[in-house]
């Protein structure tokens, strides 16, 4: 049982409600309350969308048939029979190899000035921890990890490229990031995964998903090449 | 080969109703950017309501047919020609063999469709044929036409048992100034006093700066209380956002799912099909409604217009 008096839930138009945590701060794994209260809803299969960001929940209602409050107090029912942790019991690290070079790193070179770092030691410091998936969104599966070290923080490109090759990786303020499926981009780019991020054959085709833990781990060029043969 | 692209157009895609359910993974509804010129282009041929169409921007394709198909134009006038005889907008006509529809420019309207008999052969991505440029995903292998390229075409499931019928004269042809009706957003309180009536009461300009992914507005610039840095919320078609330097973006059907700015206004989802049709140029004001009456007007649009069979 979940207490209900928890969560805020209001409109965000006549056919999307919001729902997010009262005093936040006390709840430092809120992010994983946020990804298993996601799945939980998104399991009834009575939303159209129940999309998942780092401090909210958006849920997309049929207004054609339910009012916003019997949405509502639909949520507030689910809410009350969710319990803490569902979601969460299959825990295994992914490991993601990286190439770390200019070749595909666009941003590599301006990192290392910026931050005063070799490019060795910027993809040591990447590679180093253990990221949490934070969120899933803006782009075809485009997975926001963290937390970075504060050695790697950086800010986003002044002007977003148009297209981003598929397994592209980023880095932006305290999180790094993997395009999946490629398209626009404006974090900083310092490499490039060989690993098929989606594969078309599974009910869920996305491989990397909200909750999971990921770690970088570098390759060489020769490894990226042979990786998919 | 079914139909021959003697010219593209300025941006033709294959489109239909979108992907559902799968915003919580990143990918946007995309679909057309108009879904009700779609709706009434496939309602017209008798097909689905989610069949693929070919969706033209601003300056549309011509097209040489190497088989007999029907075929419907929707949506912003492009003066469409069968070789070299006006084609009436939203009415069927048959084609024969070595016909050429040839689309020029609009001077109203964005986006214009074009529905077939047979249904455009095309790739199928998460459940939908509807094209997304960025990533290269779904339609002609993620990609606008081509010009000498060819489509492929194929014998598809008619909807005989078409409920209602349209009056043709009745469908309302576009302007260059449109009301747009808007819910607040969740950050409204983000902007100050004087910029929440300037909202209401001035009026923008479509920016040149304009796709599928969004429109930028040009005008009297927003005032922001609050530019901290927000965490990356959910947002919608029809969104508002608020950039950092005061000038709103209307987010369109391919869109971003989240996004780290000011979410001031929500255009109701009876006016999304508009937000498909704004050009540069255009003029834009923005009403206020209530959550109740935007529900209302969409119960309204649901009972007089039922493309579902």
């Amino acid at each position: 049982m979940t207490n209900i008096d928890l969560f805020t839930i209001y409109d965000f138009s006549e056919n999307i409600l919001l729902i997010e945590i009262k005093n936040i701060s006390e709840y430092p794994d809120s992010t994983e309350i946020y990804i298993a209260l996601s799945e939980h809803l998104r399991k009834s299969s009575v939303w159209r969308e129940v999309v998942t960001a780092e401090e909210s929940i958006a849920i997309t209602y049929n207004s054609i048939d339910i009012s916003s409050s019997e949405a509502g107090n639909m949520i507030r029912n689910q809410i009350k029979r969710f319990r803490y942790f569902e979601g969460l019991d299959k825990k295994s690290i992914l490991s993601v190899p990286v190439y770390y070079s200019e070749e595909f790193g666009l941003d590599l070179q301006d990192i290392a000035s910026e931050n005063s770092l070799t490019i060795d030691e910027i993809s040591n410091l990447h590679s180093q921890d253990i990221y949490k998936v934070k969120m899933i969104g803006f782009t075809p599966g485009f997975a926001y990890l963290g937390d970075l070290p504060t050695e790697l923080f950086t800010t986003r490109l002044s002007a977003p490229r148009v297209s981003l090759a598929p397994g592209s990786v980023g880095i932006s303020g305290n999180r790094t990031g993997i395009y999946a499926l490629g398209g626009p981009g404006g974090w900083k780019i310092i490499g490039r995964t060989p690993l098929d991020l989606f594969n078309k054959n599974k009910k869920n085709p996305f491989v990397i998903l909200p909750g999971m833990e990921v770690r970088f781990e570098p390759i060489t060029k020769q490894q990226y090449k042979k990786f998919n043969n | 080969m079914d139909i021959k692209v003697v010219s593209s157009g300025l941006q033709t895609t294959v489109q239909d109703m979108g992907r559902n359910g799968w915003r919580h993974m990143g990918v946007p509804t995309s679909g057309a950017a108009d879904k009700y010129s779609l709706q009434l282009a496939n309602f017209i041929s008798n097909k689905k309501p989610n069949s693929p169409t070919l969706e033209c921007t601003l300056t549309g394709p011509i097209l040489k047919f190497l088989k007999p198909l029907t075929i419907v134009v929707t949506g912003a006038d492009m003066t469409p020609k069968i070789n070299d005889i006006n084609l009436k907008m939203n009415t069927l006509y048959t084609v024969k063999v070595n016909d050429v529809l040839s689309m020029g420019n609009c001077s109203t309207g964005c986006r214009s469709y074009v529905a077939f008999s047979e249904d455009i052969v095309s790739d199928s991505f998460l459940g939908s044929k509807s094209t997304y440029l960025p990533a290269k995903l779904g339609g002609l292998a993620g990609l606008s036409l081509q010009s000498g390229s060819f489509l492929r075409t194929k014998p598809c499931d008619y909807d005989i048992q078409t409920s209602k019928n349209i009056e043709i004269d009745t469908i309302s042809s576009f302007s260059n100034e449109w009301e747009l009706r808007v819910i607040e957003g969740p950050e409204f309180n983000f902007i100050g006093s004087d910029s929440k009536k300037d909202i209401y009461g001035s009026s923008f300009i479509v920016s040149n700066d304009s796709s599928r992914m969004g429109s930028k507005l040009e005008g009297r610039r927003i005032e922001l209380l609050n530019d901290e840095h927000m965490i990356s919320a959910p947002v919608n078609i029809g969104t508002i956002q608020c950039s950092k330097n005061g000038m709103p973006i209307i987010l369109g059907c391919d869109a971003q799912t989240l996004g780290g700015y000011p979410r001031i206004l929500q255009i109701a989802e009876i006016d999304f099909p508009f937000i498909g049709q704004l050009r540069p140029y255009d003029k834009i004001s923005f009403k206020k409604i209530s959550i109740q009456e935007a529900q209302n007007e969409l119960k309204l649009q649901e009972l007089i217009y039922s493309f579902k069979n």
